[in-house]
Protein backbone atom coordinates (compact mmCIF):
# COMPACT_ATOMS: atom_id res chain seq x y z
CA UNK A 1 0.00 0.00 0.00
CA UNK A 2 1.05 3.62 0.32
CA UNK A 3 3.40 4.77 -2.34
CA UNK A 4 3.18 1.40 -4.12
CA UNK A 5 3.30 2.53 -7.72
CA UNK A 6 5.41 -0.48 -8.51
CA UNK A 7 3.18 -2.87 -6.59
CA UNK A 8 0.15 -3.45 -8.77
CA UNK A 9 -3.30 -3.89 -7.29
CA UNK A 10 -5.52 -6.19 -9.25
CA UNK A 11 -8.70 -8.21 -9.06
CA UNK A 12 -6.78 -11.14 -7.61
CA UNK A 13 -5.10 -9.12 -4.86
CA UNK A 14 -8.05 -7.13 -3.55
CA UNK A 15 -9.03 -7.71 0.08
CA UNK A 16 -11.67 -10.45 0.38
CA UNK A 17 -14.45 -8.15 1.47
CA UNK A 18 -14.00 -5.90 -1.58
CA UNK A 19 -13.80 -8.89 -3.91
CA UNK A 20 -17.06 -10.15 -2.42
CA UNK A 21 -18.62 -6.72 -2.76
CA UNK A 22 -17.87 -6.81 -6.49
CA UNK A 23 -19.38 -10.33 -6.55
CA UNK A 24 -22.57 -8.97 -5.06
CA UNK A 25 -23.19 -7.36 -8.46
CA UNK A 26 -22.86 -10.70 -10.26
CA UNK A 27 -25.29 -13.59 -10.63
CA UNK A 28 -24.55 -16.40 -8.18
CA UNK A 29 -24.57 -19.10 -10.82
CA UNK A 30 -22.05 -17.12 -12.85
CA UNK A 31 -19.86 -16.81 -9.76
CA UNK A 32 -20.06 -20.56 -9.07
CA UNK A 33 -19.81 -21.71 -12.67
CA UNK A 34 -17.17 -19.32 -13.92
CA UNK A 35 -15.51 -16.95 -11.46
CA UNK A 36 -14.71 -19.73 -8.99
CA UNK A 37 -12.68 -21.47 -11.68
CA UNK A 38 -10.42 -18.55 -12.50
CA UNK A 39 -7.76 -19.13 -9.83
CA UNK A 40 -7.25 -20.88 -6.49
CA UNK A 41 -7.74 -17.68 -4.51
CA UNK A 42 -11.21 -17.07 -5.95
CA UNK A 43 -12.00 -20.73 -5.46
CA UNK A 44 -11.03 -20.53 -1.79
CA UNK A 45 -13.02 -17.39 -1.07
CA UNK A 46 -16.10 -18.60 -2.92
CA UNK A 47 -16.01 -22.09 -1.41
CA UNK A 48 -16.78 -20.67 2.00
CA UNK A 49 -20.41 -21.52 2.73
CA UNK A 50 -20.58 -18.60 5.14
CA UNK A 51 -20.30 -16.25 2.15
CA UNK A 52 -23.43 -17.78 0.63
CA UNK A 53 -25.32 -17.92 3.87
CA UNK A 54 -24.65 -14.23 4.34
CA UNK A 55 -25.74 -13.47 0.79
CA UNK A 56 -29.00 -15.31 1.38
CA UNK A 57 -29.79 -13.37 4.54
CA UNK A 58 -28.99 -10.09 2.76
CA UNK A 59 -31.16 -10.94 -0.25
CA UNK A 60 -34.04 -12.33 1.77
CA UNK A 61 -34.13 -10.64 5.16
CA UNK A 62 -36.45 -12.16 7.78
CA UNK A 63 -37.01 -15.27 5.68
CA UNK A 64 -36.22 -18.82 6.76
CA UNK A 65 -35.19 -21.24 4.08
CA UNK A 66 -36.94 -24.60 4.35
CA UNK A 67 -34.08 -26.91 3.47
CA UNK A 68 -34.73 -30.43 2.31
CA UNK A 69 -34.33 -32.59 5.38
CA UNK A 70 -31.43 -34.54 3.97
CA UNK A 71 -29.46 -31.32 3.94
CA UNK A 72 -30.53 -29.88 7.23
CA UNK A 73 -27.02 -29.86 8.65
CA UNK A 74 -25.12 -27.20 6.76
CA UNK A 75 -21.72 -28.27 8.09
CA UNK A 76 -21.69 -31.82 6.77
CA UNK A 77 -18.69 -32.51 4.62
CA UNK A 78 -19.31 -32.20 0.94
CA UNK A 79 -22.60 -30.60 1.76
CA UNK A 80 -23.01 -27.15 0.33
CA UNK A 81 -26.59 -26.23 1.05
CA UNK A 82 -26.20 -22.47 0.93
CA UNK A 83 -24.32 -22.18 -2.33
CA UNK A 84 -26.48 -24.89 -3.93
CA UNK A 85 -29.58 -23.09 -2.79
CA UNK A 86 -28.54 -19.62 -3.93
CA UNK A 87 -27.37 -21.14 -7.21
CA UNK A 88 -30.60 -22.92 -7.92
CA UNK A 89 -32.90 -20.15 -6.78
CA UNK A 90 -31.13 -17.49 -8.84
CA UNK A 91 -30.83 -19.68 -11.89
CA UNK A 92 -34.51 -20.43 -11.71
CA UNK A 93 -35.37 -16.78 -11.32
CA UNK A 94 -33.25 -15.96 -14.35
CA UNK A 95 -35.04 -18.70 -16.27
CA UNK A 96 -38.38 -17.08 -15.53
CA UNK A 97 -37.12 -13.63 -16.42
CA UNK A 98 -35.72 -14.84 -19.73
CA UNK A 99 -38.92 -16.76 -20.45
CA UNK A 100 -40.91 -13.56 -19.93
CA UNK A 101 -38.81 -11.75 -22.47
CA UNK A 102 -40.33 -13.05 -25.66
CA UNK A 103 -37.53 -11.62 -27.77
CA UNK A 104 -34.94 -13.42 -25.76
CA UNK A 105 -32.60 -15.63 -27.70
CA UNK A 106 -31.71 -17.38 -24.47
CA UNK A 107 -35.03 -19.21 -24.37
CA UNK A 108 -36.52 -21.69 -26.74
CA UNK A 109 -40.18 -22.69 -26.88
CA UNK A 110 -41.03 -26.08 -28.30
CA UNK A 111 -44.53 -27.42 -28.83
CA UNK A 112 -45.22 -31.15 -28.80
CA UNK A 113 -48.51 -32.01 -30.45
CA UNK A 114 -50.48 -34.12 -32.94
CA UNK A 115 -50.70 -37.06 -30.64
CA UNK A 116 -53.17 -36.57 -27.80
CA UNK A 117 -56.68 -35.47 -28.62
CA UNK A 118 -57.70 -34.60 -25.10
CA UNK A 119 -56.39 -33.14 -21.85
CA UNK A 120 -53.09 -34.40 -20.52
CA UNK A 121 -53.31 -35.10 -16.81
CA UNK A 122 -49.72 -35.76 -15.94
CA UNK A 123 -46.20 -35.55 -17.32
CA UNK A 124 -43.11 -37.40 -16.19
CA UNK A 125 -39.50 -36.98 -17.27
CA UNK A 126 -37.58 -40.26 -17.48
CA UNK A 127 -34.31 -41.62 -18.85
CA UNK A 128 -32.08 -38.83 -17.48
CA UNK A 129 -34.79 -36.37 -18.44
CA UNK A 130 -34.29 -37.06 -22.12
CA UNK A 131 -37.77 -38.49 -22.51
CA UNK A 132 -41.10 -37.20 -21.28
CA UNK A 133 -44.14 -39.41 -20.84
CA UNK A 134 -47.62 -37.90 -21.02
CA UNK A 135 -50.84 -39.53 -19.86
CA UNK A 136 -54.16 -38.29 -21.19
CA UNK A 137 -57.92 -38.48 -20.96
CA UNK A 138 -57.82 -39.90 -24.47
CA UNK A 139 -56.77 -43.17 -22.80
CA UNK A 140 -53.36 -43.10 -24.32
CA UNK A 141 -49.75 -42.62 -23.25
CA UNK A 142 -47.39 -40.44 -25.26
CA UNK A 143 -43.62 -40.62 -25.20
CA UNK A 144 -41.59 -37.64 -26.35
CA UNK A 145 -37.98 -36.94 -27.04
CA UNK A 146 -37.29 -33.71 -25.15
CA UNK A 147 -33.50 -33.76 -25.33
CA UNK A 148 -33.12 -32.31 -28.80
CA UNK A 149 -34.18 -29.05 -30.32
CA UNK A 150 -36.92 -30.62 -32.39
CA UNK A 151 -40.20 -31.69 -30.87
CA UNK A 152 -40.65 -35.31 -31.61
CA UNK A 153 -43.03 -38.10 -30.53
CA UNK A 154 -41.23 -41.36 -29.92
CA UNK A 155 -44.18 -43.57 -29.14
CA UNK A 156 -47.96 -43.54 -28.80
CA UNK A 157 -49.53 -46.26 -26.70
CA UNK A 158 -53.23 -46.44 -27.53
CA UNK A 159 -55.35 -47.60 -25.88
CA UNK A 160 -53.28 -47.76 -22.73
CA UNK A 161 -56.24 -47.97 -20.36
CA UNK A 162 -60.01 -48.32 -20.68
CA UNK A 163 -60.56 -44.94 -19.07
CA UNK A 164 -58.91 -41.57 -18.52
CA UNK A 165 -55.24 -42.08 -17.73
CA UNK A 166 -54.74 -39.90 -14.69
CA UNK A 167 -51.35 -40.36 -13.06
CA UNK A 168 -47.83 -41.66 -13.60
CA UNK A 169 -44.70 -42.43 -11.63
CA UNK A 170 -41.45 -44.04 -12.62
CA UNK A 171 -40.31 -47.08 -10.66
CA UNK A 172 -36.99 -46.31 -8.98
CA UNK A 173 -34.06 -48.38 -10.06
CA UNK A 174 -35.99 -50.37 -12.61
CA UNK A 175 -36.67 -49.77 -16.24
CA UNK A 176 -40.39 -49.50 -15.70
CA UNK A 177 -43.08 -46.96 -14.95
CA UNK A 178 -46.60 -47.10 -13.63
CA UNK A 179 -49.84 -45.41 -14.74
CA UNK A 180 -53.16 -45.17 -12.93
CA UNK A 181 -56.54 -44.64 -14.56
CA UNK A 182 -60.32 -44.28 -14.26
CA UNK A 183 -60.70 -47.90 -15.37
CA UNK A 184 -59.77 -48.82 -11.77
CA UNK A 185 -56.43 -50.29 -12.66
CA UNK A 186 -52.82 -49.37 -12.53
CA UNK A 187 -50.42 -50.76 -15.05
CA UNK A 188 -46.70 -51.37 -15.13
CA UNK A 189 -44.94 -50.57 -18.39
CA UNK A 190 -41.50 -51.21 -19.77
CA UNK A 191 -39.35 -48.17 -20.49
CA UNK A 192 -37.49 -50.25 -23.07
CA UNK A 193 -40.28 -50.90 -25.52
CA UNK A 194 -43.31 -49.34 -23.73
CA UNK A 195 -45.06 -52.69 -23.58
CA UNK A 196 -47.51 -53.48 -20.78
CA UNK A 197 -45.84 -55.75 -18.21
CA UNK A 198 -48.69 -56.19 -15.76
CA UNK A 199 -52.09 -54.83 -14.80
CA UNK A 200 -53.46 -54.58 -11.25
CA UNK A 201 -57.16 -54.17 -10.53
CA UNK A 202 -58.06 -51.68 -7.81
CA UNK A 203 -61.30 -51.21 -5.87
CA UNK A 204 -61.86 -47.75 -7.38
CA UNK A 205 -60.62 -45.07 -9.75
CA UNK A 206 -56.86 -44.53 -9.44
CA UNK A 207 -56.03 -40.84 -8.99
CA UNK A 208 -52.44 -41.12 -7.79
CA UNK A 209 -49.60 -43.63 -7.86
CA UNK A 210 -46.20 -43.80 -6.22
CA UNK A 211 -43.53 -46.40 -6.95
CA UNK A 212 -40.43 -47.84 -5.38
CA UNK A 213 -38.35 -50.69 -6.74
CA UNK A 214 -40.82 -53.26 -5.47
CA UNK A 215 -44.00 -51.47 -4.41
CA UNK A 216 -46.72 -49.36 -5.95
CA UNK A 217 -49.09 -47.35 -3.79
CA UNK A 218 -52.33 -46.30 -5.46
CA UNK A 219 -54.55 -43.55 -4.05
CA UNK A 220 -58.15 -43.97 -5.08
CA UNK A 221 -61.10 -41.70 -5.72
CA UNK A 222 -63.10 -43.48 -3.00
CA UNK A 223 -60.62 -42.62 -0.21
CA UNK A 224 -58.88 -45.98 -0.34
CA UNK A 225 -55.20 -46.72 -0.41
CA UNK A 226 -53.86 -49.86 -2.02
CA UNK A 227 -50.23 -51.02 -1.88
CA UNK A 228 -49.09 -53.86 -4.14
CA UNK A 229 -45.83 -55.75 -4.39
CA UNK A 230 -45.18 -55.55 -8.11
CA UNK A 231 -42.60 -58.32 -8.01
CA UNK A 232 -45.56 -60.65 -7.56
CA UNK A 233 -47.26 -61.01 -10.91
CA UNK A 234 -51.01 -60.62 -10.73
CA UNK A 235 -53.25 -63.50 -11.84
CA UNK A 236 -56.02 -62.11 -13.99
CA UNK A 237 -55.40 -58.64 -12.53
CA UNK A 238 -55.69 -59.87 -8.96
CA UNK A 239 -52.94 -60.11 -6.42
CA UNK A 240 -53.17 -59.94 -2.67
CA UNK A 241 -52.12 -56.44 -1.66
CA UNK A 242 -49.37 -55.62 0.79
CA UNK A 243 -51.75 -53.17 2.39
CA UNK A 244 -55.23 -51.88 1.83
CA UNK A 245 -56.79 -49.10 3.84
CA UNK A 246 -60.04 -47.19 3.68
CA UNK A 247 -59.66 -43.76 5.23
CA UNK A 248 -62.33 -42.63 7.63
CA UNK A 249 -62.31 -39.12 6.29
CA UNK A 250 -63.88 -39.39 2.87
CA UNK A 251 -62.04 -37.53 0.19
CA UNK A 252 -60.46 -38.52 -3.08
CA UNK A 253 -56.77 -39.28 -2.68
CA UNK A 254 -55.11 -36.64 -4.83
CA UNK A 255 -51.56 -37.53 -3.98
CA UNK A 256 -49.64 -40.47 -2.60
CA UNK A 257 -45.94 -41.13 -1.92
CA UNK A 258 -44.11 -44.16 -0.55
CA UNK A 259 -41.08 -43.14 1.50
CA UNK A 260 -39.55 -46.09 3.35
CA UNK A 261 -42.23 -47.64 5.49
CA UNK A 262 -44.38 -44.53 5.34
CA UNK A 263 -47.04 -43.81 2.77
CA UNK A 264 -48.08 -40.16 2.62
CA UNK A 265 -51.60 -39.54 1.46
CA UNK A 266 -53.14 -36.20 0.47
CA UNK A 267 -56.89 -36.21 0.64
CA UNK A 268 -58.96 -33.76 -1.37
CA UNK A 269 -60.74 -32.64 1.81
CA UNK A 270 -57.55 -30.96 3.01
CA UNK A 271 -56.13 -33.64 5.29
CA UNK A 272 -52.68 -35.21 5.03
CA UNK A 273 -52.14 -38.66 6.54
CA UNK A 274 -49.16 -40.90 7.05
CA UNK A 275 -49.85 -44.63 6.83
CA UNK A 276 -47.28 -47.04 8.26
CA UNK A 277 -46.72 -50.10 6.09
CA UNK A 278 -45.43 -52.22 8.97
CA UNK A 279 -48.03 -51.29 11.55
CA UNK A 280 -50.70 -51.23 8.83
CA UNK A 281 -52.35 -48.18 10.30
CA UNK A 282 -52.47 -44.43 10.05
CA UNK A 283 -49.77 -43.13 12.38
CA UNK A 284 -50.10 -39.42 11.78
CA UNK A 285 -52.58 -37.00 10.30
CA UNK A 286 -53.23 -33.29 10.16
CA UNK A 287 -56.25 -31.21 10.92
CA UNK A 288 -57.86 -29.81 7.81
CA UNK A 289 -55.24 -27.63 6.15
CA UNK A 290 -57.69 -25.59 4.16
CA UNK A 291 -61.40 -25.09 3.87
CA UNK A 292 -61.26 -25.79 0.14
CA UNK A 293 -60.30 -28.91 -1.74
CA UNK A 294 -56.75 -30.03 -2.25
CA UNK A 295 -56.12 -30.18 -5.94
CA UNK A 296 -52.41 -30.66 -6.37
CA UNK A 297 -49.69 -32.43 -4.45
CA UNK A 298 -45.95 -32.80 -4.61
CA UNK A 299 -43.48 -34.71 -2.45
CA UNK A 300 -39.71 -34.50 -2.50
CA UNK A 301 -37.15 -35.54 0.13
CA UNK A 302 -39.57 -35.19 3.01
CA UNK A 303 -41.10 -31.91 1.86
CA UNK A 304 -44.78 -31.94 0.98
CA UNK A 305 -46.37 -29.14 -1.03
CA UNK A 306 -50.12 -28.87 -1.45
CA UNK A 307 -52.23 -26.58 -3.60
CA UNK A 308 -55.95 -26.14 -3.15
CA UNK A 309 -58.96 -24.68 -4.94
CA UNK A 310 -58.78 -21.52 -2.83
CA UNK A 311 -55.36 -20.31 -3.97
CA UNK A 312 -53.58 -21.54 -0.87
CA UNK A 313 -50.19 -23.17 -1.00
CA UNK A 314 -49.04 -25.21 2.02
CA UNK A 315 -45.62 -26.67 2.81
CA UNK A 316 -45.28 -29.51 5.33
CA UNK A 317 -42.42 -31.67 6.52
CA UNK A 318 -42.41 -35.45 6.83
CA UNK A 319 -43.83 -35.18 10.35
CA UNK A 320 -46.79 -33.40 8.75
CA UNK A 321 -45.99 -30.16 10.54
CA UNK A 322 -47.14 -27.12 8.61
CA UNK A 323 -44.00 -25.08 7.84
CA UNK A 324 -45.43 -22.31 5.71
CA UNK A 325 -48.62 -21.32 4.03
CA UNK A 326 -49.47 -18.64 1.52
CA UNK A 327 -52.63 -17.56 -0.19
CA UNK A 328 -51.79 -16.22 -3.60
CA UNK A 329 -53.51 -13.04 -4.68
CA UNK A 330 -54.74 -13.23 -8.23
CA UNK A 331 -55.89 -10.30 -10.32
CA UNK A 332 -58.66 -12.42 -11.76
CA UNK A 333 -61.02 -13.46 -8.95
CA UNK A 334 -62.20 -16.47 -10.94
CA UNK A 335 -58.71 -17.87 -10.93
CA UNK A 336 -58.66 -19.76 -7.70
CA UNK A 337 -57.24 -23.17 -8.36
CA UNK A 338 -53.69 -24.26 -7.91
CA UNK A 339 -54.03 -27.10 -10.35
CA UNK A 340 -50.55 -28.59 -10.55
CA UNK A 341 -47.37 -28.44 -8.50
CA UNK A 342 -43.81 -29.51 -9.01
CA UNK A 343 -40.93 -28.90 -6.63
CA UNK A 344 -37.20 -29.20 -6.77
CA UNK A 345 -34.89 -28.82 -3.80
CA UNK A 346 -35.40 -25.11 -3.24
CA UNK A 347 -38.21 -23.92 -5.47
CA UNK A 348 -41.87 -24.68 -6.03
CA UNK A 349 -43.61 -24.37 -9.39
CA UNK A 350 -47.34 -23.92 -9.38
CA UNK A 351 -49.65 -24.01 -12.39
CA UNK A 352 -52.91 -22.14 -12.25
CA UNK A 353 -55.34 -20.75 -14.74
CA UNK A 354 -53.18 -19.22 -17.41
CA UNK A 355 -50.13 -18.68 -15.23
CA UNK A 356 -47.10 -20.50 -14.02
CA UNK A 357 -45.67 -19.32 -10.70
CA UNK A 358 -42.46 -20.08 -8.94
CA UNK A 359 -41.86 -19.65 -5.24
CA UNK A 360 -38.94 -20.20 -2.95
CA UNK A 361 -39.30 -22.89 -0.29
CA UNK A 362 -39.15 -20.54 2.63
CA UNK A 363 -41.14 -19.14 5.49
CA UNK A 364 -42.76 -16.84 4.60
CA UNK A 365 -43.11 -18.27 1.11
CA UNK A 366 -41.39 -15.69 -1.03
CA UNK A 367 -39.44 -14.98 -4.24
CA UNK A 368 -42.45 -14.99 -6.51
CA UNK A 369 -41.98 -15.10 -10.26
CA UNK A 370 -44.88 -15.31 -12.67
CA UNK A 371 -45.18 -16.32 -16.28
CA UNK A 372 -48.28 -16.06 -18.42
CA UNK A 373 -48.77 -19.20 -20.48
CA UNK A 374 -52.34 -19.20 -21.80
CA UNK A 375 -55.85 -18.36 -20.73
CA UNK A 376 -56.60 -21.89 -19.70
CA UNK A 377 -56.04 -24.03 -16.69
CA UNK A 378 -52.77 -25.85 -16.47
CA UNK A 379 -53.21 -29.52 -15.71
CA UNK A 380 -49.73 -30.94 -15.84
CA UNK A 381 -46.24 -29.69 -15.19
CA UNK A 382 -42.79 -31.23 -15.20
CA UNK A 383 -39.50 -29.49 -14.47
CA UNK A 384 -35.85 -30.12 -14.98
CA UNK A 385 -32.98 -27.70 -14.57
CA UNK A 386 -33.39 -25.20 -17.40
CA UNK A 387 -36.41 -26.96 -18.80
CA UNK A 388 -40.11 -26.60 -18.01
CA UNK A 389 -42.84 -28.67 -19.63
CA UNK A 390 -46.49 -27.98 -19.16
CA UNK A 391 -49.92 -28.61 -20.53
CA UNK A 392 -52.86 -26.22 -20.55
CA UNK A 393 -56.30 -27.72 -20.95
CA UNK A 394 -57.35 -25.99 -24.13
CA UNK A 395 -54.50 -26.88 -26.31
CA UNK A 396 -55.76 -30.17 -27.70
CA UNK A 397 -53.14 -32.25 -26.07
CA UNK A 398 -50.26 -29.89 -26.71
CA UNK A 399 -47.25 -29.87 -24.45
CA UNK A 400 -45.30 -26.64 -24.32
CA UNK A 401 -41.66 -26.82 -23.36
CA UNK A 402 -39.57 -23.81 -22.40
CA UNK A 403 -35.90 -24.57 -22.41
CA UNK A 404 -32.46 -23.13 -22.77
CA UNK A 405 -30.97 -23.72 -26.19
CA UNK A 406 -28.05 -26.11 -25.74
CA UNK A 407 -25.39 -23.65 -26.87
CA UNK A 408 -26.34 -20.91 -24.38
CA UNK A 409 -25.08 -22.61 -21.25
CA UNK A 410 -21.56 -21.36 -20.80
CA UNK A 411 -19.33 -23.09 -18.32
CA UNK B 1 -14.50 25.47 8.96
CA UNK B 2 -14.84 25.77 5.22
CA UNK B 3 -11.60 24.07 4.23
CA UNK B 4 -9.58 21.10 5.31
CA UNK B 5 -6.06 20.03 4.43
CA UNK B 6 -5.51 16.45 3.35
CA UNK B 7 -2.06 14.95 3.02
CA UNK B 8 -1.48 12.06 0.63
CA UNK B 9 0.93 9.20 1.29
CA UNK B 10 3.57 10.86 -0.89
CA UNK B 11 3.32 14.08 1.06
CA UNK B 12 1.25 16.29 -1.22
CA UNK B 13 -1.25 18.53 0.57
CA UNK B 14 -4.72 19.18 -0.86
CA UNK B 15 -6.97 21.93 0.45
CA UNK B 16 -10.58 20.81 0.16
CA UNK B 17 -13.94 22.25 1.12
CA UNK B 18 -14.97 20.36 4.24
CA UNK B 19 -18.46 19.89 2.84
CA UNK B 20 -16.88 17.93 0.00
CA UNK B 21 -14.37 16.05 2.16
CA UNK B 22 -17.25 14.98 4.40
CA UNK B 23 -18.48 12.53 1.77
CA UNK B 24 -15.69 10.39 3.18
CA UNK B 25 -17.06 8.96 6.39
CA UNK B 26 -13.50 8.25 7.50
CA UNK B 27 -12.45 11.92 7.17
CA UNK B 28 -15.71 13.16 8.66
CA UNK B 29 -15.31 10.92 11.72
CA UNK B 30 -11.65 11.77 12.10
CA UNK B 31 -12.30 15.51 12.00
CA UNK B 32 -15.23 15.33 14.39
CA UNK B 33 -13.55 12.95 16.82
CA UNK B 34 -10.37 14.97 16.95
CA UNK B 35 -12.30 18.21 17.19
CA UNK B 36 -10.57 19.67 14.15
CA UNK B 37 -13.63 21.62 12.95
CA UNK B 38 -12.17 24.89 14.14
CA UNK B 39 -8.57 24.20 13.27
CA UNK B 40 -7.76 25.68 9.91
CA UNK B 41 -4.13 24.69 9.95
CA UNK B 42 -4.51 21.08 11.03
CA UNK B 43 -3.48 18.54 8.39
CA UNK B 44 -5.30 15.20 8.06
CA UNK B 45 -2.83 12.52 6.97
CA UNK B 46 -4.08 9.83 4.60
CA UNK B 47 -1.20 7.35 4.53
CA UNK B 48 -3.10 4.86 2.40
CA UNK B 49 -3.83 7.11 -0.57
CA UNK B 50 -1.27 8.53 -2.98
CA UNK B 51 -1.60 11.96 -4.56
CA UNK B 52 -2.72 10.76 -8.00
CA UNK B 53 -5.57 8.75 -6.51
CA UNK B 54 -6.47 11.38 -3.92
CA UNK B 55 -6.74 13.95 -6.72
CA UNK B 56 -9.19 11.66 -8.55
CA UNK B 57 -11.19 11.04 -5.37
CA UNK B 58 -11.49 14.77 -4.72
CA UNK B 59 -12.53 15.32 -8.32
CA UNK B 60 -15.25 12.68 -7.95
CA UNK B 61 -16.45 14.00 -4.59
CA UNK B 62 -16.57 17.58 -5.92
CA UNK B 63 -18.76 16.60 -8.85
CA UNK B 64 -21.06 14.58 -6.61
CA UNK B 65 -21.18 17.03 -3.69
CA UNK B 66 -24.89 17.75 -4.11
CA UNK B 67 -25.93 14.11 -4.51
CA UNK B 68 -28.51 12.82 -2.07
CA UNK B 69 -26.93 10.52 0.50
CA UNK B 70 -26.81 6.92 -0.79
CA UNK B 71 -29.52 4.60 0.58
CA UNK B 72 -28.55 3.11 3.95
CA UNK B 73 -28.14 -0.50 3.05
CA UNK B 74 -28.94 -2.93 0.34
CA UNK B 75 -32.69 -2.75 0.42
CA UNK B 76 -32.89 -2.83 -3.35
CA UNK B 77 -32.74 -6.49 -4.23
CA UNK B 78 -31.91 -6.20 -7.89
CA UNK B 79 -28.34 -5.08 -7.99
CA UNK B 80 -28.12 -3.22 -11.25
CA UNK B 81 -24.86 -2.44 -12.93
CA UNK B 82 -26.26 -0.67 -15.98
CA UNK B 83 -27.11 2.52 -14.10
CA UNK B 84 -23.68 4.17 -14.15
CA UNK B 85 -24.00 7.83 -15.15
CA UNK B 86 -22.13 8.99 -18.25
CA UNK B 87 -20.01 11.34 -16.17
CA UNK B 88 -18.95 8.49 -13.91
CA UNK B 89 -18.34 6.23 -16.90
CA UNK B 90 -16.03 8.87 -18.41
CA UNK B 91 -14.39 9.49 -15.05
CA UNK B 92 -13.63 5.79 -14.73
CA UNK B 93 -12.04 5.43 -18.15
CA UNK B 94 -8.70 4.79 -16.50
CA UNK B 95 -6.19 2.00 -16.49
CA UNK B 96 -6.97 -1.02 -14.35
CA UNK B 97 -4.33 -0.17 -11.74
CA UNK B 98 -5.97 3.22 -11.15
CA UNK B 99 -9.45 1.66 -11.03
CA UNK B 100 -8.42 -0.81 -8.33
CA UNK B 101 -6.52 1.90 -6.42
CA UNK B 102 -9.71 3.96 -6.51
CA UNK B 103 -11.66 1.01 -5.09
CA UNK B 104 -9.15 0.63 -2.26
CA UNK B 105 -9.25 4.36 -1.58
CA UNK B 106 -13.06 4.47 -1.65
CA UNK B 107 -13.09 1.55 0.77
CA UNK B 108 -10.51 3.10 3.11
CA UNK B 109 -12.08 6.55 3.00
CA UNK B 110 -15.55 4.99 3.29
CA UNK B 111 -17.18 6.73 0.32
CA UNK B 112 -20.06 4.44 -0.51
CA UNK B 113 -21.07 6.16 -3.75
CA UNK B 114 -17.56 5.87 -5.22
CA UNK B 115 -17.13 2.30 -3.98
CA UNK B 116 -20.42 1.30 -5.61
CA UNK B 117 -19.69 2.82 -8.98
CA UNK B 118 -16.14 1.46 -9.16
CA UNK B 119 -17.19 -2.04 -8.11
CA UNK B 120 -20.03 -1.98 -10.64
CA UNK B 121 -17.51 -1.05 -13.31
CA UNK B 122 -15.35 -4.04 -12.42
CA UNK B 123 -18.43 -6.31 -12.29
CA UNK B 124 -19.28 -5.19 -15.82
CA UNK B 125 -15.77 -6.10 -16.93
CA UNK B 126 -16.25 -9.62 -15.51
CA UNK B 127 -19.80 -10.32 -16.64
CA UNK B 128 -20.42 -12.83 -19.40
CA UNK B 129 -16.77 -13.84 -19.73
CA UNK B 130 -15.27 -17.30 -19.52
CA UNK B 131 -12.67 -18.14 -16.85
CA UNK B 132 -9.93 -17.82 -19.48
CA UNK B 133 -11.23 -14.44 -20.67
CA UNK B 134 -11.34 -13.20 -17.07
CA UNK B 135 -7.74 -14.32 -16.52
CA UNK B 136 -6.72 -12.49 -19.65
CA UNK B 137 -8.63 -9.30 -18.83
CA UNK B 138 -7.22 -9.04 -15.32
CA UNK B 139 -3.84 -10.64 -15.91
CA UNK B 140 -4.49 -13.48 -13.48
CA UNK B 141 -2.44 -16.65 -13.54
CA UNK B 142 -4.27 -19.95 -13.71
CA UNK B 143 -2.67 -21.53 -10.65
CA UNK B 144 -4.81 -24.66 -10.46
CA UNK B 145 -2.86 -27.87 -10.79
CA UNK B 146 -4.20 -30.28 -13.33
CA UNK B 147 -5.59 -32.47 -10.55
CA UNK B 148 -7.27 -29.48 -8.95
CA UNK B 149 -8.90 -28.49 -12.21
CA UNK B 150 -10.21 -32.02 -12.48
CA UNK B 151 -11.60 -31.73 -8.94
CA UNK B 152 -13.20 -28.35 -9.60
CA UNK B 153 -14.90 -29.81 -12.64
CA UNK B 154 -16.18 -32.72 -10.55
CA UNK B 155 -17.48 -30.44 -7.84
CA UNK B 156 -19.33 -28.40 -10.40
CA UNK B 157 -20.99 -31.37 -11.96
CA UNK B 158 -23.92 -31.28 -9.60
CA UNK B 159 -25.02 -28.00 -11.13
CA UNK B 160 -25.19 -29.51 -14.57
CA UNK B 161 -26.75 -32.77 -13.49
CA UNK B 162 -29.82 -31.16 -12.02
Amino acid sequence: MGSGDDKKVGLDTLPNEIFLYICSYLDSYFILDVLKNVCTRFDNILSDEYVWRKKYSTDYPNTTMLFPETESEPDNNNNKPWSSMVYEVEKNRKFFQDAKDTDSSTMQTLVFKNLHISTINALKLVRDNRLCISVSRDRSIGVWNVADSVSQAVRHVYPAHDGWVWCIDSCLGTDTFCTGAWDSTFKIWSLEDFSNISTYKCPGTVLSVSCTESLVAAGLFNAKLLVQDIRVAPVDGASSPVAEHAFEVKGAIQGVTIDGQNVYVASSNGIMCCYDLRKKEVVNSTASLCNKSIMSYSYRNGTIVLGDTGNTLSILNRNLELLAQKTIEFENPLQRKLSCIKQNDYDIFVGSKGFLYSFMKSNPITGVERLQISNYEMSAIEYDFDKILLHSCNLDGEIVMLKRPENIITV
Amino acid sequence: MPNIKLQSSDGEIFTVDFEIAKSSVTIKTMVEDLGLEDEDEEIVPLPNVNSAILRKVIQWATYHKDDPPPPEDDENKEKRTDDISSWDADFLKVDQGTLFELILAANYLDIKGLLDVTCKTVANMIKGKSPEEIRKTFNIKNDFTQAEEEQVRKENEWCEEK
